[in-house]
């Protein structure tokens, strides 16, 4: 009952760098579907949505560019990318590869408190799918296969699972998800998590492989027609 | 309905994607953010309930921000984004008997090892800035303790519904359960924090588990149904702000600003930022049915280290909750925990319950001298530390002879406090109010008319009575803060020349006077209506006017009239300093601060007609009103020390196990017929006004002993 700060909190002076405060917030932005694929981002307006000046703009939206989150359009702009479907399955094919070795790795490396997150996370994902809040669920599940990807190596690893969501979710942002698909994908979280438990890297890499098959085909981007 | 809710946008807390339910179209507009219950949402608003004319709380105190929003913009709670976990920080999900999961992060002192450990549950998030955890979990690692703090149940990142008060007992348990089996655990465990997580730190030890050693509960109660409900009257203010912050979902929300207290019926104030939610428990605790839960067994075997603030609203529940641990409660209530070993006697009550009662508010912000501002410790690094030294010193200190093989093993004296406007250091007792303490009782009295009453030390056998008109349209403002009263004090002389509201004062005060201990009101009530709020408000009144509130309370009287009612306003330890009055204040509404009495018997959460009620109280004559005060003797007066700083440490050990020395307690002033009606009147021997309360060691039925003679002359 300590009840409400007396005055609003004075705002603890933000010392992330420019650019990836920029990178960051232009990503967010994209991946919640607040700026569409198509939306040409020019450097004046975006510098002022951002509230940052052009330089680290710049560094942000080459870093948005590298990661297939922007492509370049007609007259050199930099526009939100819209991955056509054979990026798609490339990027399904690849995550494939990726996380269910990433899986099979984290069961022999993680401990306790990695658990513990994989199931913070999970708590967070079902508040999300009951408030019928999509982009939340969408960040819940960036997060869940990102902290088993950090387990298995927070260098590449971790960073190559994060490049290949962004734009995983660039391809669910038009689908119609349902509340049963989500719930479908949380159940089997869950069992990624038992397998990691259980540390047997068969069982993890199998649980994995078959959450990734799952979400391929409610995604329409499974790569083998 | 006063706001614009009925459009189809994006709603609340950022525009969210809808998730496509099954069956359901594809752009189906966003609902209200679930409703958590709707038995009253989107009821009609009735006519009416625009804000009284002079209800708006007088020029310069208006609550920050919102109180000019244009007429029709859209009132909304603010969902605040949880704190970011530290990287300090280990994370863990600790799992419940029931599977539910708790959010829980340890911060460790470097080199590994066992220590010794300091857990805080709390629904305030763990990572939040409001609690700052994470910079306490610091101060404390760097001291060699390991810190863990947790999300109860249902809150932030802990998994489960909410559920206030219910679940802290036995998810308290088991968390010292998790504790006592991991490998940086040594086995002792201590828990600290304030309000709320001071109360589930009551809850964990009514469960006796063996491995809880030490709790320091600060500004909070093992009884919380006085914050809640107090003497029959609902604590609006604080309760649906808290409600509103806290048990909406598993986020917190701002509001500052926010709630229209011109709403009718009173149920509707916070649902209407809400979108038409309904705080969990709120309605409940509005009705007086306060949960059992909130009500723990105190287990005095437990030593603790009772934090208090003389301007805390949770300060006469804190007292009450010392005194019960000091008595050792525990060993009769026992433990509610099946197959938890009940901790032995051997801690010895009185020397393990210590009390620690500063001049400070909820926020632990310390009483200034008046116009000297309010500086937010967090503004700066350096500031910053200097509060934490302040606010955990005596913490720290606590833990480390309770909780450390190796610690210093000297007693602490087991009452330290703090005079309001006193010497800027602690001073320390036996007991509490100081044994050397005496009562001064003060006879009410009228005034001219529309000036202040006089509070006398001679009675008046001549009858009167003090007339207050309550309109439940234009009722009394509260100024102060609910929870922070010391952040920016208001000036309440305005108010009190409100013609609803009757003053009485005493002269100006020739020499320091110093309130140490309970106050205490009793009086002869009637009134035109069938039931009544009386708000009894003190207050130091400056020289030049300023008027400054010290304590507070508020009571429901019912019908037959006349009533005598018998009140404790609370407790302080305060000077009023030479050239102050003291002013005692009634009236029949502190609004929004108590729930407005609608002046007819229906229930006042969700009453929309009101009628005015007349209240009569009887001054002068044998039912004449008394204010009576625990105060130390004047100058020249005391054999008694009148307390010893801290730091003498051979004479704090012998100083704690003193007898109270009561035979040593002078008597004052006399106070003439004013205490007892039936004393001798007319210059003869002075009566005593008994103690409203003497403290632990006061012996049940004690009776003041009559002195012959006057103390002094």
């Amino acid at each position: 009952m300590r009840g409400f700060k007396p005055r609003p909190a004075v705002a603890a002076p933000d010392r992330t760098p420019a650019a990836s405060r920029a990178y960051g917030e232009l990503r967010r932005r994209i991946l919640h579907g607040e700026l569409g694929p198509g939306t040409i981002l020019t450097e004046a307006e975006t510098a002022e949505l951002l509230g940052v000046s052009r330089t680290p703009l710049r560094e942000a939206m080459r870093e948005l560019l590298n990661e297939g989150l922007c492509e370049e359009g007609s007259r050199r702009q930099v526009v939100v990318a819209a991955p056509s479907a054979a990026v798609n399955r490339e990027v399904a094919i690849l995550r494939r590869v990726l996380e269910c070795l990433a899986s099979r790795e984290a069961a022999g490396r993680r401990d306790d408190s990695d658990l513990d997150q994989l199931h913070l996370i999970m708590i967070r994902t079902r508040r999300a799918i009951a408030a019928a809040d999509l982009n939340a669920y969408l960040d819940c599940d960036d997060d869940f296969h990102q902290r088993i990807a950090r387990i298995a190596g927070p260098h590449l690893i971790e960073d190559a699972v994060r490049r290949l969501r962004g734009l995983t979710r660039l391809a669910a942002l038009h689908r119609p998800l349902g509340e049963e698909d989500l719930r479908r994908s949380a159940d089997q979280h869950d069992a990624i998590i038992s397998a990691l438990e259980s540390a047997d890297a068969d069982l993890a890499e199998r649980a994995m492989d078959r959450h990734l098959i799952a979400s391929e085909l409610t995604l329409g981007v499974a790569p083998a027609g | 309905m006063a706001t614009a809710e009925s459009g189809g946008g994006p709603r609340g807390i950022g525009a969210h994607r809808r998730i496509e339910r099954a069956g359901v179209g594809t752009q189906r507009p966003i609902e209200a953010a679930r409703p958590i219950d709707a038995r009253t949402a989107g009821a009609e608003r009735p006519a009416g309930a625009e804000r009284p004319a002079g209800a708006e709380r007088p020029a310069g105190a208006e609550r920050p921000a919102g109180a000019e929003r244009p007429a029709g913009a859209e009132r909304r709670a603010r969902r605040r984004p949880f704190g970011e976990v530290p990287a300090d920080a280990r994370q863990y999900a600790v799992r419940m008997p029931d599977g539910v999961r708790l959010a829980t992060d340890v911060y460790l002192p470097a080199g590994g090892g066992r220590w010794p450990v300091l857990l805080c549950r709390l629904p305030y998030d763990k990572c939040g800035e409001e609690c700052f955890i994470p910079r306490i979990a610091r101060w404390f690692v760097q001291r060699g303790y390991a810190v863990v703090a947790q999300d109860v149940r249902g809150k932030v990142r802990s998994g489960g519904e909410l559920d206030p008060f219910t679940s802290e007992a036995p998810d308290g348990y088991h968390t010292l359960e998790w504790l006592v089996d991991q490998r940086w655990c040594n086995g002792a465990i201590g828990m600290f924090g304030d309000s709320y997580y001071g109360f589930t730190q009551w809850a964990a030890a009514s469960t006796a588990h063996p491995a809880l050693r030490a709790i320091a509960p600060r500004v909070t109660s093992a009884d919380m149904g006085d914050a809640l409900q107090l003497n029959g009257v609902f604590q609006l203010e604080s309760t649906a702000c808290w409600c509103l912050e806290t048990w909406v979902d598993e986020a917190l929300y701002d509001y500052d600003g926010e709630l229209d207290w011109r709403i009718r019926p009173l149920c509707e104030i916070v649902p209407e930022v809400l979108g038409g939610a309904r705080p969990v428990g709120l309605d409940d605790y509005a009705a007086g049915r306060i949960p059992a839960a909130a009500r723990v067994p105190v287990n005095g075997a437990v030593p603790a280290l009772h934090l208090a603030g003389a301007f805390d609203f949770l300060l006469s529940g804190q007292l009450a909750t010392w005194r019960r641990a000091l008595a050792g409660t525990s060993a009769q209530r026992g433990s509610v925990m099946p197959g938890s070993a009940a901790r032995g006697s051997a801690a010895g009550g009185d020397s393990s319950q210590l009390l620690l009662f500063d001049a400070t508010d909820h926020s632990w912000t310390r009483l200034r001298p008046a116009g000297e501002p309010w500086l937010d410790p967090a503004a700066a690094e350096r500031t910053m530390q200097a509060f934490l030294e302040d606010y955990l010193g005596p913490v720290a200190e606590f833990f480390d002879r309770f909780l450390r093989e190796d610690g210093d093993r000297r007693p602490l004296p087991r009452v330290r406090w703090r005079l309001g406007h006193g010497p800027d250091r602690w001073l320390h007792s036996p007991a509490w109010p100081p044994p050397e303490s005496r009562p001064i009782a003060w006879t009410l009295l009228p005034g001219e008319p529309h000036g202040d009453g006089t509070l006398s030390i001679r009675g008046q056998r001549a009858r009167a009575s003090a007339r207050i008109v309550h309109d439940p349209g234009d009722p009394v403002p509260s100024q102060i803060h609910p929870y922070f009263p010391l952040v920016d004090p208001p000036d309440e002389q305005d108010v009190h020349r409100r013609s609803d509201v009757c003053s009485f004062c005493t002269d100006p005060a020739s020499e320091d006077l110093d309130l140490v201990g309970p106050i205490h009101l009793r009086l002869s009530l009637a009134a035109s209506g069938p039931s009544a709020h009386l708000i009894a408000t003190l207050c130091d009144v400056r020289p030049d006017g300023g008027t400054q509130r010290i304590l507070d309370t508020a009571v429901l009287v019912r019908r037959p009239w006349p009533q005598t009612v018998s009140l404790t306003i609370g407790e302080t330890a305060y000077r009023i300093r030479a050239g102050h009055r003291l002013r005692l204040v009634l009236a029949g509404s502190a609004f929004p601060r108590y729930v407005l009495h609608p002046g007819t018997d229906e229930d006042p959460w969700t009453a929309v007609s009101t009628a005015r009620n007349e209240l009569r109280i009887a001054l002068g004559g044998c039912d004449g009103a008394i204010l009576t005060a625990m105060c130390l003797p004047r100058r020249g007066e005391a054999r008694q020390p009148r307390g010893r700083r801290i730091g003498g440490a051979v004479h704090r050990a012998a100083h704690i196990d003193e007898p109270a020395a009561r035979s040593a307690v002078q008597i004052g002033e006399p106070v003439h017929g004013a205490a007892q009606i039936d004393g001798p009147a007319r210059g003869g021997a002075p009566v005593r006004a008994r103690s409203p309360s003497r403290g632990p060691d006061a012996p049940a039925g004690d009776q003041e002993p009559q002195l012959p003679g006057g103390g002094r002359g």
